[in-house]
């Protein structure tokens, strides 16, 4: 059995890469989205290895809650994708740029 | 069943009025345009009606210690419907953007906000967090054929989910030190103020931070603004600021008040940093959306202080500042709506150019919202920054209060510009006769001089604000 550190760790790296691969990437936003479910799912992981340690449900109830809401964050955003693909013709990063003056 | 269902009428009334809208938009076709907007108007004023028997209403918690009923909560979601009244009835009904789903939006933010303001449980709070934040991103893209907004609205997505994901590492954490997430308990318990618990606040310092828009979490304030069709910048710029007060008020002051030293530090470098770049940015700017955008900044920065105080003194005042702010910022954005037709969009500072000369009344309004902003006294900009700066002196912080009047005057710069190319600047190019109705430029001079008249007489709002802090504060 693992303990409770290993789980905490594992998410902070998830965590991290999710961020990173924001911060880093400069070239599609489809990777963006990809990037943001990871975040989500590593506070997921964090979630459930408190709730199993802490034997409390509430943990659990909370990732179902998150799943859902990354799944509507999820469509939304690739509804937005679609739109500025339409103005734009382009989904690069670095294109969006418009608004600077 | 009676009792658990008074304390949630305006919520129902809401969720009710939402789903009559989306059956009536499916029904009905283009003939009525304003069917909408009067089914909107109407749920507010319903949800309204019932929130402000509320009031006075005992502290009660709901289902499960989910949703809590208390005089901040009730106060709060007032406003907050009083404001996107306003903001509804200003909207022009026009067929270019199809207005009657910005309206519906619209609700679903407001119930978004009033969830907010009666969350008693973390997960309630993420809920409602994500309902508003949700129908943002969908309300900033609405204007689907202009590259301006949908890249502002790519913009507020990214950004939004990172500060909502990095929000929720911070409850993850709270949940793994204190084992719960009702904040009722959070406040009760006593834990080590340890590292994990600093790095778990400060992160959800961060979501609130980006609610707000403060520096360094600013980014989309700017590039909402401006991308945005003038309506839902309208919108943008005041419902969700009440929001972000109660996640404020719920997170840091309900439930961490115990580790207070921890936060007000922050809270402190947030509100200084944002107070001073967001006023230098803002001079540099052209378009007058983006200068707002900066400017509202600049406010947030003073709300901040306002918290960072730490005293019950600081929290009526930043509540006042707040609501306040919203009353001005509402004005000006409603101005720009009026005077854009179909055709043209006022956008820029020097579309103002000579404004005076075609429509004075507009003019003078826009005049009181900028003094306003300035502080100048017979507006109410003025008593909101008193208020925060004299609760500033009372906590033995005078250097930042010097600090906070230097800023006024560098903002003093760009608001005195605004006005400047309204009234001494002459241009040929006719700003055309706006398309809006009777109702619109009742509003907008109904707002316009509510900010003078609660300049002359701010008690009511001042003791409005006492009531819904004092009520139930646990500080010092």
């Amino acid at each position: 059995m693992l303990a409770l550190q290993s789980y905490l760790t594992l998410a902070a790296i998830v965590f991290a890469i999710g961020v990173m691969g924001i911060i880093i990437n400069r070239k599609n936003i489809i990777i963006l989205l990809m990037c943001t479910e990871l975040l989500l799912l590593a506070v997921n992981f964090n979630f459930i290895a408190f709730s199993y340690f802490n034997q409390d449900i509430t943990g659990q109830i909370f990732v179902f809650f998150i799943l859902t809401v990354a799944a509507a964050e999820a469509a939304i955003g690739l509804a937005i994708l679609v739109v500025l693909y339409r103005n734009k013709d382009s989904i690069d990063v670095q294109e969006l740029q418009t608004l600077r003056e | 069943m009676i009792n658990i269902i008074k304390p949630i009428i305006p919520e129902l009334t809401l969720a009710a009025g939402i789903c009559l809208m989306v059956l009536v938009n499916s029904f009905i076709r283009t003939p009525h345009r304003s069917t909408s907007q009067i089914l909107a108007v109407l749920t507010l004023v319903i949800a309204t009606a019932t929130a402000v028997p509320l009031f006075n209403h005992d502290v009660e918690i709901l289902f499960n210690g989910q949703f809590i009923i208390d005089p901040l909560a009730i106060g709060l979601k007032i406003s907050a419907y009083v404001a996107v009244l306003l903001v509804v009835l200003s909207t022009t009904i026009n067929e270019k953007i199809n207005q009657s789903e910005i309206l519906l939006i619209e609700l679903f933010a407001t119930l978004g906000i009033s969830i907010i303001c009666s969350a008693a449980n973390l997960l309630t709070i993420y809920l409602g967090l994500e309902t508003l934040a949700l129908s943002l991103y969908g309300l900033v893209a609405a204007n689907k054929n202009s590259i301006e907004s949908t890249e502002a609205a790519m913009k507020f997505f990214i950004l939004g989910v990172i500060a909502s994901a990095i929000f929720l590492y911070g409850i993850s954490l709270i949940y793994g030190i204190y084992g719960t997430l009702n904040i009722n308990l959070l406040n009760v318990m006593i834990v080590n103020n340890t590292l994990e618990l600093k790095i778990a606040v400060g992160f959800i310092l961060c979501g609130i931070a980006f609610k707000f828009g403060a520096i360094p979490f600013h980014s989309w304030v700017p590039d909402t603004y401006q991308g945005a069709s003038t309506p839902v910048a309208l919108f943008i710029s005041t419902a969700p600021k009440i929001a972000a007060f109660a996640l404020l008020y719920r997170l840091l002051i309900d439930a961490f008040i115990s580790i207070s030293e921890t936060w007000v530090v922050m809270i402190y470098a947030l509100g200084m940093i944002s107070l001073i770049i967001g006023n230098l940015i803002a001079i540099s700017q052209n378009n007058f959306k983006r200068l707002l955008g900066y400017s509202a900044i600049g406010h947030i920065g003073f709300i901040f202080l306002g918290i960072a105080t730490g005293t019950k003194d600081g929290l009526e005042s930043s509540l006042f500042y707040l609501l306040i702010y919203v009353l001005m910022t509402m004005v000006a954005f409603m101005v720009i709506e009026v005077l854009s037709s179909k055709h043209r969009e006022v956008k820029l500072l020097k579309d103002f150019k000579d404004l005076n000369s075609s429509h004075p009344w507009l003019s003078l309004i826009m005049l009181f919202s900028m003094c306003s902003m300035i502080g100048i006294p017979p507006f109410a900009g003025f008593y909101a920054k008193w208020s925060v700066l004299s609760s500033l002196v009372e906590a033995n912080m005078v250097y930042t209060a010097i600090i906070a009047i230097l800023m006024t005057v560098v903002a003093a710069f760009y608001y005195l510009r605004v006005i400047w190319f309204i009234y001494f600047e002459k241009t040929n190019q006719e700003i055309g006769q706006p398309e809006s109705t009777i109702l619109q430029k009742a509003v907008v001079s109904f707002t316009g001089i509510a900010i003078l008249l609660i300049g002359l007489y701010p008690k009511p709002i001042l003791d409005f604000c006492r009531q819904i802090i004092s009520s139930n504060l646990l500080l010092d």
